[in-house]
Parts: C-alpha cells; structure tokens; sequence
C-alpha cells in the first residue's frame, strides 16, 4: 500500500497522529470497548438487528470487570435500568436501533427532565416501522428534535469511521456527565458492522467527575429527590429554562465539525456518518477532474455546528447536503446556512447506499 | 405517662394529599415503620410510581427516584444493580403495577431483584378520576366501565400476588387488608417481612395491600372499608402465597 | 381535676386513668375509622369545623383509656399519639 493511501486511510478513519496499536476491529465492538474504557460498567438493552455485538460483548466482558450486564425484557425495561443506575452515580448506557429507540423516548423525556446522564446509542436501520436491518440516516430527527415529549434535548454525536465509534463513546460519557443529559450515538449498520484498524486506547485519559446529587441514601444529610414533575405555580417553567441555559451552554461550547478540502472549494458538501464517507470519495474523484469540492462532516449534530456551517456557506455558494434518508438534516443545515447560499439535496433512504459516483454525478450537475 | 405511639421517623410530618378514608396514609406509615424498625433510613432509595402515591418524596424522608408509569421495577434493579447494599424499594398502585407495568414487574420477580415491592391495590385508577383498572371486580362501576365491568369485554381482574408467586426469584409474595385494625396489624407484619427479606438478599418480597378508594368508589370512608371486606377479599384471598423461609400459611 | 376540653384548642385530650391519646384536629379528615376501632367506644365526632372543613374525631371525656393502640394503629392520617 502506497503511503499516500495509508495516509488517506488514516484522515478517513482518524487514527492519523495517534499513538498506539491498530487492531482490526468491527464498529460495535470499538464502541462497546469504548464504554468499558470510559468507565461504563452498567449496560442493559435487549436485542435487536443491528447492534447485537454491544450486549454480547459487553456480556462477556462486564461480568469480568466487575459490572452488570442485563438483557432486559424490553427496550423499555433498558432505559429505565439506565435511569436507575445513573440516579445512583454509574456511567450507564443502553443500545439499540430505531423500533427500540422509539420506545426508549418516555424514558429519554424522563432522563432529561430528571438532569440524568446517560449513554444511548442508535445503530440506524431502515424505517419506518419494522422496516429493514440496512443502513440508514433516517433517525436524525428522533434524535436531534427528540423523539420524546417535552421541552428536552438530546446531545447528538454521530461517528464516521470506527476510531470514531470508540473515541465519541467516550466523549458521549463526558458530555453527559458534563451537563447531566443524555447522549446519542447515532450511527448505522454500516458503522455497526464494518472492520477497520482503530486505536483502542483514549487520546486523554479518562476522568470521572464526582458526583454530590445522587442517590445513596439519606445518610447524615437531607434526603435528596430526583424527580420531574412540578406542580407548583411557575415551578416548571423555571425548570424549563433551566434546561435551556444547558442547551445554550452546549451549543456555545460543544459543537464539532470536521472541515475538509474547504478552504479553496467552491461546492461545498455536507454529511455526516456513512454519508460523509462516501462523499470524501467523491470529492477525491471530483477533485481529480479539477472541481473544488468541500466537505463540513457534523460530528455534533445537537449541537449542530451552526458557527462552523454557516461560516463555509457564506464564502460557497453552492451546497449540497448528501444523507441516506429523504431530507432531515438538510432542514438544519438551511436553518444554519447562510441565506444566499444554493442549497441542494441528495438523498437515498430505506438501506440505499450511494455510490461515490452517484454523488459524483450530483457535483458535476452543479 | 409515655408515648407509646407516635408517627415513625421516616414518615414527615406533613398532611397527606390523600382522601378521607383511603388506606395509602396506612400503608405509608407501615413502611415507614418497617424502614424504622430495622434502622434503614439513611440507607434506603425510594423508587416513587405514578398515581396517587406519586408524592412519595414528599412524605418519606429518604432518597427517592420518580419512575416512569409502570417502570418503578426496572428503575429500582438499575439502582439495586448499582447499590447492592442500600435497601430499594417500590411503593406501586394497580395502574402502574398490573396494567402499564406488567412486563416490568414479572421480570424484576423473574430475575430475583433483591428489593421490596409493595403494591396497593384499590380496584380502580384514583389519580385520573376512577377508571377501571385491572384488578376491578367484575360488575363494578368505573369511568371506563360504566355498565360494570364486563368479562367478555374487558376481561377479569388480576391477581398479581399469586402470579408472581409462581416465578423462581420470587422470595415472598403476599396480599393483606387494611380494612380494620386487626388486618393493619397483620398487614405491617408482612411488611416488616418483605424489607426483612432484602436485607437477607433473598429475592423480590412483594406485598399487595388491599386498600379502599372512597372517592372514586362513591362510598363514604367507612362504608370503603366495609366493601373491602366484603367484596375485594372474595376476589383477592388474603394470605402468604410464597415464603421461601418455608412459612407459607395465612 | 379534669381538663376541660376548650373549642379553641388544636388537640383533644384529658389526662386521668391508665391511657390518653391526643388526635391533632387539623390532621384528622374523619374518617371515623378510629371511632368505630375503639374497643371502649372513647372517640367522637366533634361538632367543631377543622380548616379544611372537616368535623374531626375528639376523644371523648372520661378516663377510660387504657391506651390500647388500635385507634393510632388505623388512622390514615397519623394524627394519634397514645400515651399510657
């Protein structure tokens, strides 16, 4: 392999500059060991296509660190054994795809009105319904404008390559326990279910914040409630702005994007996951028959990285917002965009996957 | 003279939201006494349902999480889970732990969960305005029922004390009154069990309290109780359906 | 000598003979349940007005409390304390 291809590889799977060994590795696997890294050791979840190798790795390991693995009864069970553990002071996540996401969404609602952290992650199949075990983006709006009721958001990260499903785990457990709120992983089959080397160890280590709000009995102090529901004249109200405060904090500080080939582009493209993947390769191609093309890959998608996208679509015109699904972040990347920009979109749902060629096909139209 | 009964430590001393009449004041008091009793205070976590007893934190002075409708078991083993040496409990009513909380509550019983679950069970959905719940008798008058309960459309009324009795990890399951002062005694005795069991880590100890619903039942206080003891005991026995220290007997 | 019981107090109580319990007038919500549990038939409804509109029960005058328990054991509300 030439060492311009190991390079390449290495940006794409962003193992670039990082110390430590390559070991091939499946993308649920690379998450599962980075909640086990981040310090997580209470998962519960129940089965489903196509994330099975979180709980059965974790099965496995779990029980040797000491942990607790439940396969619960439902997906519904999981979220609230989540809930329990975290008012308790664990890093606890669950995992699951987007039938069982959906019925996770009261106890997200709960999770967040009650300042809870936690970990959840969605590996994407196709939908709605039943749907398909192929990959999929069409769980953006579930997870960015939550799927749950209530004034509540989720903090959203959405992983490339399998270095990412590691690292962004444990930055998922950072921000959570930061802000006290939930986080997503949001990935697909793909992600879930391809091999590539990674670095399996933190790029800082890992540190675990003390906790003086949880719930270990009233021993010597006042006893403490974690609770969200507010009867009380104005009592929910504040508790909702409250909430806000922390979203505002989050989109001030916390948004990340990944900014590529941007700076002298004149079409600018953006995706995130596999999508963004599959786009690098078409601006590679584009790129070799001359076209200037950009790519701003969200790696937060709430916080959307507004500062970052508006930023490139007010120098280029032209934007193309690729995803596998019928059009859900490119609401956002509008909302954030710069109003004169041309905003285009590509789009395949239902477990379609484009070709680079196809989206090359797209840029050329342009 | 000496006081020889006064409200327990655990249990606040604040006026209840409760009904004239209804016997959740009762139940909560006895598992107060029973926290007190064997000294669990500043060790135990309260998981609080949705219902009625929803104010749970407000009257209990301990720790306690606010569950989703029906999820206070799953909550309760994430806690346990974490804490195995704080005492955790559920205090449940029969919306949350027969209608909407089914699946939890058999698989935290299934799986041995080493926590105590009590359960109040006044046939009828009293924080919403007294529609019919699982465990309404048939015949009876509900919001939702309101030609009586009728089998060939809405079923018949759950026993949970003796289905949960059935499961392995089931250490203690009983139900009890509480619709005389006699019956209170014999109610805080098995109460006072079911914490003595999680602190002998045996499985779940689960116990269900019959409790009357003046209000959404349309009787006076006293007329509650008198139905209690003529019409839910005949539909819900009283007795110990499961003891696994070998006891089981009413 | 007796304590008079005076409409103005928040507890009834008197203070003769073996047993004596107070009920806390703006505790009770009346549901009678202690009065028809007194094995001595010692409580009665008053016919005074808590303020929250209810007619609580009031022990009786007299001295013939053995402070037995069983009216504190069913109140709901936790508004007995016996003394004996």
């Amino acid at each position: 392999m030439s060492a311009e291809k190991i390079l390449e590889f290495a940006e794409v799977s962003g193992t670039h500059g990082r110390r430590g060994e390559l070991q091939l590795i499946k993308g649920n696997v690379a998450l599962a060991e980075g909640a086990l890294q981040a310090g997580c050791r209470f998962y519960f979840g129940y089965p489903i296509t196509p994330q099975n190798d979180i709980p059965e790795y974790l099965s496995d390991k779990l029980p040797e660190l000491g942990g607790t693995f439940i396969q619960a009864e439902s997906e519904i069970a999981s979220i609230n054994m989540v809930m329990g553990a975290a008012a308790s002071g664990a890093r606890a996540m669950t995992s699951s795809s987007g039938p069982g996401i959906s019925l996770m969404q009261e106890g997200l609602s709960y999770i967040s009105g009650a300042e809870l952290p936690c970990v959840v992650v969605n590996i994407m199949r196709c939908g709605p319904g039943l749907g398909g075990i192929s990959p999929t983006q069409g769980d953006y709006f579930q997870a960015v404008k939550g799927g749950g009721h209530g004034d509540y958001r989720n903090i959203v990260l959405a992983p490339a390559s399998v270095q990412e499903m590691f690292d962004l785990t444990i930055l998922a457990f950072e921000l959570a326990d930061k802000y006290r709120n939930p986080a997503v992983t949001l990935a697909d089959a793909i992600l879930g279910q391809m091999k590539e080397p990674a670095i399996l160890r933190p790029a800082k280590p890992v540190v675990i914040p003390e906790k003086d709000w949880i719930l270990t009995g009233a021993c010597g102090r006042p006893q403490r409630v974690i609770k969200t529901l507010y009867l009380g004249d104005g009592e929910q109200e504040a508790h909702n702005l409250e909430l806000k405060k922390k979203y505002d904090l989050m989109r001030l500080n916390e948004q990340r994007a990944e900014s590529y080939l941007v700076d002298d582009a004149d079409l600018l493209i953006v995706a995130f996951g596999t999508a963004s993947r599959i786009a690098r390769s078409a601006i590679r191609m584009a790129r070799g028959e001359g076209r200037k093309v950009g790519l701003i890959r969200p790696i937060t998608l709430f916080p959307f990285p507004d500062r970052a996208v508006r930023e490139a679509t007010g120098r280029i015109h032209d934007v193309l917002v690729v995803e596998m699904n019928t059009g859900q972040m490119v609401e956002d990347v509008r909302l954030s965009g710069a109003p004169e920009a041309q905003y285009r979109f590509y789009g395949r749902p239902g477990g379609g996957v484009p070709a680079p060629e196809e989206i090359l096909e797209q840029i050329e139209a342009m | 003279m000496k006081r020889v009964f006064e409200r327990p430590r655990t249990l606040k001393d604040l006026p209840t939201h409760f009904c004239p009449g209804c016997t959740h004041g009762t139940a909560h008091r006895l598992v107060a006494e029973a926290i007190d009793h064997f000294g669990l205070r500043e060790r135990t976590i309260g998981v609080a349902c949705v219902g009625c007893a929803v104010f749970m934190y407000d009257y209990f002075d301990i720790d306690v999480l606010e569950a989703p409708h029906g999820r206070a078991p799953a909550a309760a083993t994430g806690v346990k889970r974490a804490q195995p040496d704080k005492i955790v409990f559920t205090y449940q009513g029969d919306g949350d732990l027969a209608s909407i909380g089914t699946s939890e509550i058999i698989h935290a019983a299934n799986r041995g969960e080493r926590i105590t679950v009590i359960f109040v069970n006044n046939t009828v959905y009293g924080m919403t305005g007294g529609q019919m719940a699982p465990t309404t008798l048939l015949g009876q008058q509900t919001t939702t029922t309101p030609r009586g309960r009728d089998p060939r459309n809405d079923g018949y009324p759950i026993r949970m004390a003796e289905m949960l009795a059935t499961l392995e990890g089931v250490c203690f399951s009983a139900r009890m009154s509480m619709h005389d002062v006699k019956h209170v005694l014999k109610a805080k005795k098995l109460v006072f069990k079911a914490f003595e069991m999680q602190i002998n880590d045996m499985g779940l100890a689960f116990v269900e309290l019959l409790s009357a619903c003046p209000t959404n039942w349309h009787v006076s206080p006293l007329e509650g109780q008198k139905r209690v003891e003529t019409d839910l005991i005949r539909c819900f026995p009283l007795g110990v359906f499961k003891d696994c220290t070998g006891k089981e007997s009413e | 000598m007796d304590e008079q019981r005076c409409g103005s107090c928040e507890e009834g109580s008197y203070d003769r003979g073996m047993g004596r319990i107070t009920i806390d007038f703006e505790r009770c919500k009346a549901c009678y349940f202690c009065i028809e549990t007194c094995p001595k038939k010692l409580i009665e409804k008053s016919n005074e007005v808590n303020s929250r509109g209810y007619h609580p029960a009031v022990p009786k005058d007299g001295k013939d409390c053995t402070g037995c328990r069983l009216c504190a054991e069913v109140c709901p509300d936790v508004a007995i304390e016996v003394y004996r």
